[in-house]
């Protein structure tokens, strides 16, 4: 097998019409560690991408200089047409339009769930109590937890809390939602939950971009699977392609350990 | 005396051998370690053992006391001399020697209370102020903050306000060319004076009106919320409460025909008239223990916003949060949680060291308490007193720290 039969080309994405998101030649480092390379990479409007690879290969470097939560040294990230530049202003329009669920839920202890929902629409969007807490209860429903609303993060499970997460994220009506190993820190009695909500976001045509470790999701929700190794995107494909016929050693090596 | 003794140890023994019974009794005693190994027993003996030492050697030591007194004549121990007149007199008072020891004791009192209740917030204030600038990224506010808390941390609180003091005094000078700032201000190195509300005709009604003012904008403050919440409209709570709250004190001010005025300080043959005045040891007491106290909170203060998560801040800003609010709303509730039980600490601290007034002259209680004994009052009652009054306020404060700390505690952790 040749290297010319390996698609690592990560910029053709599912669907039509402009990508609503677009990283282009990005480095990142850290001090003199060069976490990201050369990155390039497209998403498509209600495009599920699963990003998969090995520990420190940069997965969530990756996705966590797309809202800003670290900085890019070189190349270009535009997200639903704003670029990603040191104004504040692009900034914080990018993070309205990118919510993200993170490994450690990291909900607002001190907050019941409702106020944790509502904290952003309100304060950011100026959304009126009434309407926001209308919204909050909606999403509750749709992550199947109304019942906790007036609960504390601390009072919930594992499950509960990452799904309170995920409804936290929705009510700023983003246009993308970055998860960073949402299961990972899950009892596994509890990740099919958290993985049955994100299904179903899939299906209502969210754009989602998904680090995570769970194969069974990714074959059955991605629209690509991008897979990294030493900060490189090293292949790219369909479920199918990816995990019947993965092309690249590495890739295979990976899978072979993980499967 | 002695009966005293053996009524207390026999009352501890049959509540202790009661309690014993009741732990036997409430379980199933088949598989019962021995008592000397059962942890539930201990527990119990071990308080029980604590309690009966501890009246033991109280009684022992009152016993001591009183054949003492007996032996060299002193008065019993009684608290009828407080009628009696003090033989001292404190500045900035109507308290004269012929003033009676409880007047005095009083006027101790308000002493100390007024300089917690200015200090403690100052401290409060400014600790918080540098402990947020020590965490700033701007490096000469940071090192700045940083030295300040080094330096005032490390040095005895007394030796502060010691050389406050005397900076005050020498710095500031003598009455006779007093200092002053228009016609408001006056420092000397005996005493600070600044304008005051001066009460006229009808001050007791306006200051209801005042009241009721202040009640209406809470109200108004309320109303314009919850609007806010229904239907988005721009609340503008503070200009609307702020408005309602001058309006009536305008009003007020003109229907009751000028109920006050402002009066300005003014010293008139060495005598201060107009205007509210304090001693200097007072300013430099309070300004040094505040210089003091905020050193700590500012560790306080800072440890606790270090104490937060970082997914706390990335979430706040994953949210788009901005920076503000990011603090008001995600940073500080969870920092002040921490903050809270060591900041009552140091409200107690401020308090126990202003007894250190004493050695800058002002009339706080323990320096009052300690004149007295200067005038052979009777040194075991007054401070049995002292250290009732000083016990007295630290229980009111961490009452009030508890209650508000039970009410801020975050639910399921
Ligand atoms: N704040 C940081 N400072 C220095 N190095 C960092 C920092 N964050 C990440 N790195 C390094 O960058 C590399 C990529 O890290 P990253 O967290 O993106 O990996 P990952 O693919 O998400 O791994 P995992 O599966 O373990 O989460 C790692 O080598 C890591 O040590
Ligand atoms: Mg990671």
């Amino acid at each position: 097998m040749t290297d010319a039969t390996v698609n690592a080309d990560a910029t053709a994405f599912a669907g039509t019409g402009e990508a609503i998101i677009k990283v282009e030649n990005m480095d990142k480092f850290f001090g003199d560690f060069q976490a990201l390379k050369n990155i390039n990479m497209n998403v498509g409007h209600k495009e599920v991408v699963v990003v998969i690879g090995p520990s420190g290969s940069g997965k969530s470097t990756l996705i966590r200089c797309i809202n800003r939560l670290e900085q890019h040294d070189a190349g270009r990230i535009v997200v639903d047409g704003i670029e990603l530049s040191d104004d504040i202003r692009n900034i914080q329009e990018i993070r309205k339009e990118t919510g993200m669920v993170f490994q450690s839920f990291n909900l607002f202890p001190h907050l019941s769930i409702i106020d944790n929902i509502t904290l952003a629409p309100r304060q950011v969007r100026r959304m009126p109590k009434a309407e926001a807490e209308e919204l909050a209860m909606e999403l509750l429903t749709r992550v199947k937890i109304p019942e906790q609303a007036q609960k504390f993060p601390g009072q919930l499970s594992g499950g509960q809390q990452q799904r309170v997460a995920i409804a936290r994220a929705l009510a700023m009506r983003p246009k993308v939602i970055l998860f960073d190993e949402p299961t990972s820190a899950l009892d596994p009695e509890m990740i099919k939950e958290v993985l049955d909500t994100m299904k179903d976001l899939a299906n209502e045509g969210m754009t989602m971009i998904c680090v995570t470790h769970e194969m069974g999701f990714a074959r059955e929700v991605a629209d690509r699977v991008v897979f990294m190794a030493d900060g490189e995107v090293v292949e790219v494909g369909t479920p199918d392609h990816f995990f019947d016929n993965p092309q690249e050693a590495r890739t295979r090596l990976f899978l072979s350990q993980i499967l | 005396m002695r009966l005293a003794i053996y009524f207390v140890v026999a009352a501890v023994a049959l509540f202790g051998w009661r309690f014993l019974r009741d732990v036997t009794t409430k379980r199933d005693t088949s598989n019962r370690p021995p008592p000397w190994r059962d942890v539930r027993v201990l527990a119990v003996g071990i308080q029980v053992v604590a309690v009966g030492i501890l009246f033991l050697l109280g009684s022992w030591l009152w016993d001591n006391f009183n054949t003492r007194t007996d032996d060299i004549g002193l008065d019993p121990f009684d608290f009828a001399f407080l009628d009696q007149p003090s033989g001292i007199s404190i500045a900035d008072s109507d308290l004269n020697p012929n003033s009676p020891i409880s007047s005095a004791l009083r006027n101790g009192v308000k002493n100390t209370f007024l300089t917690i209740v200015v200090g403690i917030p100052l401290s409060v204030l400014f600790g918080t102020l540098i402990g947020i600038s020590r965490l700033s990224e701007n490096w000469l506010l940071s090192k700045i903050a940083t030295g300040y808390v080094e330096f005032f941390r490390n040095i005895p609180p007394l030796l502060i306000i010691v050389f406050t003091w005397s900076v005050f005094l020498t710095g500031f000078p003598p009455e006779r060319e007093s200092w002053e700032i228009g016609d408001l201000f006056i420092f000397n190195n005996k005493r600070f004076a600044g304008p005051s509300i001066a009460s006229q005709e009808n001050f007791v009604a306006y200051r209801w009106l005042m009241l009721a003012a202040l009640a209406l904008a809470a109200v108004v403050w309320v109303v314009r919320t919850r609007l806010f919440d229904r239907t988005g409209t721009p609340h503008r709570r503070v200009l609307w409460s702020l408005g309602t709250f001058v309006g009536i004190g305008v009003i007020g001010y003109v229907a009751l025909g000028q109920p006050f005025r402002f009066s300005t300080p003014d010293i008139v043959e060495r005598v201060y008239e107009g205007g509210v005045k304090m001693q200097m040891p007072y300013a430099a007491g309070v300004f040094a223990l505040t210089l003091y106290t905020a050193s700590h909170i500012a560790e306080i203060v800072r440890g606790s916003i270090l104490s937060v998560d970082r997914g706390q801040v990335e979430a706040g800003n994953a949210l788009a949060l901005s920076g503000f609010q990011r603090y008001r709303f995600v940073v500080l509730p969870q920092a002040f949680r921490v903050a809270f039980p060591p900041l009552i600490n140091q409200f107690l601290n401020f308090t126990k060291n202003t007894s250190l007034f004493v050695a800058i002259g002002f009339a706080e209680i323990t320096s009052i308490s300690i004149n007295l004994f200067g005038q052979s009052r009777p040194a075991p009652q007054i401070l049995f007193i002292v250290m009732g009054i000083y016990l007295t306020f630290s229980l009111v404060l961490s009452t009030i720290g508890n209650l508000i700390n039970g009410r801020l505690a975050i639910a399921g952790r």
